[in-house]
């Protein structure tokens, strides 16, 4: 019975630390979600949205960042998605038995993962320098770098969750393989893929290390895709480490911009998800 | 037309009153519409699924196919429209002759086949888009028709798969809305619509409720009329009513193939006789 | 509604056949537009590897192997030896996953077993989200708050006690500067938690139920099950799902740029001033002046790049093999 008694103890022991670890790990991320909100929202005002990156100790907003964020990521986004979703088809609907297939599927799971300042070396390396200089192009190269291997791996694994009866119904009308993936498997895969695409969106939205040496960044407003082109990770990064009170004020209002338009991004990926689970 | 119905003693009936059947012999058999010779089916791994099969079958007739389940019978099905290409490995020999064309023949266009000889799934497959988009979007492969033409071939499939009054009013609604039998019901009605010469349905109403089943079976009946049908089923009542022909399969061999009453009375081969008397599969 | 011969007659015609013949052409169009997507994902791989290495050349062939365990970087005199960013990049990992590791299991273990249900959603879908946030917010956070105060509260108080023990002593030596290895590697193991809890919990769930059931019904207690049970049964996973995280650590910029301090020397101290790889080319890559120390510095992304492609593919090959189990 003694041993039933150690038995127990070491239960609560164990329990008692598993649930300390919990309440740590969730305070830490609470403290960080509470500072960045209590710090954004002292930083947000109309004139934020509606002003330029302002010289130090001046009044100014971050429109240009945002604008310059944008459309690098539509810029990346529009290029990714289509490349991404036909690569995922080749994969999951072409490849077996293909040495293209294999590999590609191993590269991608690797560029997936691979630190994201790697691929702003190789777009600076192949991009900015034959060219000559920093360019919004160069940015949305890096973005679309990093989005690829994501809608490539949703589009596999959705297209996968499609049942093969309806390859084969499809193919029993006499559909030609083309058509039955356009018109009919793309449409049953088609929440998963957009939410691969949102995800996609989410994850580069946020990218700071591949833009600090292609985008490079712009105090002025900029919509020269062939110049340097102001983005908000990159602004928050040199506001942040500056020593100006107005520029680390905009800083934590960016930081809270991106944290917010994340977090909806992927809320609005799993509801999308969820919403093709119920079909 | 009833003369040819055979009397069946009783004490020979392992089927539940098949008597009952609704289905009327004709006098005269049908031209061969589809004719199997010594097909041989081997999975990707070798193993012979099917061997050395020889049939017939009839325009305007139903062929039954029965068997414990592993004896190949939804294989052949698979290998009238040659859906089994889908899947690389496997490989056929033999013919199988479609008004006396060997459709096995590497030149064939399987697309083309496969419009000439519908499937239906053993669980119903209604595509992610309108009830209306599901029966139009076989037609539109194969012809370019008006909007108007469109409507009427939409319609007179669906009426022909006698699901016209249930979905009528929600032609634009998502397939995947309706009932598992009106879902299976639409993907007769898309089969039809493409206008085939042949029909496959692979147990059609397996996964259905009784009344869907009876539904089915009807339509079955009904579309002998213009189609040869083969169905494939393990329910054994179902093969009694809906067939005119039927081939009884076991372990990748055609056991005994002849008219529905004849294989259910008077079977000459035992295992057929034990199968149908319920004593193994 | 009979069939007219003529239709039907249609599809065997001439017309069908030329049709058909588009549509082999248009098939094996598709089939090419798909094939050269998954090729163009190679080729990128493969680009990024050989660009890494031509842009790495200069520094390579002028230090030779030796850049690997060289310590001094002097931009002055353009020698450059990558041993202290390395040396960084593993040191703040490695705290990273001390801390991290346990944290995640905890967390793990508490949404799979001890949780009530009905927060068991709720928690770990907010856990899921935050693994979601972009590493700047953590190295921002990280700036302004957890360096002050680790540097006003923790350190000193690190410094007078285990600074004062013999042998690990050195490990807390010197001043509290609030930035440096064990601040980086704090940061970065917050920044992992999420991410390998959120994978730890999906290996936990991957226990049968009935296996579960049958381990308490023979009278374990919960940790039992866990240790026992759970953990054994998971074992591949779990390590593959580490090594990802460890992956996403090594590789990390923003969220330890802010915090590292950026010192090319190696001090025996956690808490001095240091640099990773990736920091070194965060900070000074627009600022390179010179061929060979712009050259030196995509040799240390290719060195990261070796590093974590090692570590990623030892990991993805551990989670086939858990998932074929």
């Amino acid at each position: 019975m003694s041993s039933y008694a150690a038995r127990r103890t070491r239960n609560s022991v164990a329990m008692l630390l598993a649930i300390v670890a919990a309440v740590i790990g969730l305070v830490f991320l609470f403290l960080i979600l509470a500072t960045l909100l209590v710090k954004g929202f002292t930083a947000i005002s109309p004139q934020m949205f509606l002003e330029n990156t302002p010289p130090p100790g001046e009044d100014g907003g971050l429109l240009n960042a945002i604008v310059g964020s944008l459309a690098m990521t539509v810029i990346a986004i529009v290029v990714a998605t289509p490349v991404g979703i036909l690569a995922g088809t080749f994969l999951s609907e072409y490849s077996r038995g293909h040495w293209l297939g294999e590999a590609a599927k191993f590269v991608n799971d690797i560029l997936l993962s691979a630190p994201s300042i790697i691929i702003g070396l190789f777009v600076y390396t192949v991009v900015v320098v034959p060219v000559g200089h920093f360019s919004a192009w160069a940015g949305a190269a890096s973005l679309g770098l990093i989005a690829l291997p994501v809608i490539n791996r949703t589009t596999q694994d959705m297209l996968g969750l499609v049942p093969n009866a309806l390859r084969e119904a499809a193919a029993a009308l006499g559909a030609p393989r083309w058509k039955s993936m356009v018109s009919v498997i793309y449409r049953a895969a088609m929440s998963g893929i957009l939410t691969g695409v949102l995800l996609a969106i989410a994850r580069v939205t946020g990218e700071t290390a591949p833009l600090l040496f292609t985008a490079l960044n712009n105090q002025f407003f900029s919509t020269d895709l062939g110049a340097p082109m102001a983005n908000l990770p990159v602004v928050i990064f040199q506001f942040a480490t500056s020593p100006y009170d107005d520029w680390q004020k905009l800083a934590w209002g960016g930081a809270l911009l991106i944290t917010v338009a994340i977090l909806a991004l992927n809320i609005v990926a799993r509801w999308v998800a969820g919403r093709g689970n119920q079909r | 037309m009833t003369m040819d119905m055979p009397t069946i003693p009783t004490h020979a009936a392992p089927v539940p009153n098949p008597v009952a059947s609704t289905f009327v012999p004709n006098s005269e058999p049908h031209p061969v519409k589809v004719e199997v010779k010594d097909l041989r089916f081997f999975y990707a791994n070798g193993f012979e699924a099917l061997k050395g099969i020889n049939l017939e079958l009839r325009d305007k007739t139903v062929t039954a196919f029965i068997g414990p389940s592993g004896c190949g019978k939804s294989t052949l099905l698979r290998i009238l429209n040659r859906i089994y290409d889908l899947y690389p490995g496997q490989k056929v020999t033999g013919e199988v002759l479609l008004d006396g064309r060997n459709i096995l023949s590497r030149s064939e266009d399987l697309n083309l086949l496969r419009s000439k000889v519908g499937m239906v799934f053993q669980k119903p497959t209604p595509f992610p888009m309108s009830i209306y988009d599901n029966i139009a979007f076989g037609i539109r492969l194969y012809e370019k028709l008006g909007k108007s033409e469109m409507d009427g071939r939409v319609e007179a499939a669906l009426r022909k798969a006698a699901l016209w009054t249930e979905v009528k009013d929600k032609l634009h609604q998502s397939g995947l809305g309706l009932s598992g039998g009106q879902q299976q019901r639409l993907c007769i009605a898309r089969a039809v619509a493409v206008r085939p010469e042949v029909l496959l349905l692979d147990e059609p109403a397996s996964a259905l409720d009784p009344i869907s089943t009876a539904k089915i079976e009807e339509l079955i009946e009904e579309l002998s009329a213009e189609f040869c049908i083969a169905i494939v089923t393990h329910n054994m009542q179902q093969a009694a009513r809906a067939s005119e022909y039927t081939a009884f399969m076991y372990l990748g061999e055609l056991v005994e193939f002849g008219r529905t009453e004849t294989i259910f009375t008077a079977p000459t081969q035992k295992r057929t006789h034990d199968y149908i008397t319920g004593r193994f599969g | 509604m009979a069939l007219s011969a003529g239709m039907l007659d249609d599809r065997t015609s001439g017309a069908a056949r030329r049709s058909a013949q588009r549509v082999v052409v248009q098939d094996r169009l598709f089939y090419l537009l798909t094939l050269g997507s998954a090729a163009l994902v190679v080729v990128l791989l493969l680009g990024v590897l050989v660009s890494l290495l031509i842009g790495a050349w200069p520094a390579l062939s002028t230090f030779g192997p030796a850049f690997v365990w060289t310590q001094r970087w002097s931009p002055v005199k353009e020698i450059f030896g990558a041993l202290a960013p390395i040396y960084g990049t593993l040191v703040t990992s490695l705290i990273a996953m001390i801390i991290g590791i346990p944290v995640s299991f905890g967390i793990a273990i508490f949404l799979t077993e001890i949780c009530p249900q009905r927060l068991r959603r709720p928690i770990g879908t907010a856990i899921e989200l935050l693994a979601g946030i972009p590493s700047i917010i953590y190295g921002l956070w990280g700036f302004f708050f957890l360096a002050p105060f680790l540097q006003s509260t923790v350190q000193p108080a690190l410094i007078g006690s285990l600074g004062q023990l013999p042998l690990i002593g050195v490990l807390f030596g010197g001043a509290p500067y609030g930035i440096g290895l064990l601040t980086a590697g704090i940061i970065l193991a917050i920044m992992v938690l999420p991410f390998i809890t959120s994978i730890t919990r999906d290996v936990f769930l991957t226990v049968p139920t009935l296996l579960r059931e049958s381990a308490y019904g023979m009278g374990m207690t919960t940790w039992e099950v866990c240790w026992s049970i759970i953990i054994p049964y998971t074992r591949v996973g779990l390590v593959g799902g580490v090594m990802l995280g460890l992956g996403r650590a090594l590789g990390e910029t923003m969220a330890v740029t802010f915090v590292i301090g950026n010192s090319h020397n190696i001090s025996p101290s956690l808490l001095a001033p240091a640099t990773t790889i990736s920091a070194a080319i965060a900070n000074e890559f627009n600022e390179a002046t010179g061929a060979l120390y712009t050259s030196s510095l995509i040799a240390l992304g290719l060195i990261l790049f070796v590093i974590t492609f090692a570590v990623l593919a030892l990991a993805k090959w551990l989670l086939v093999r858990a998932e074929v189990k």
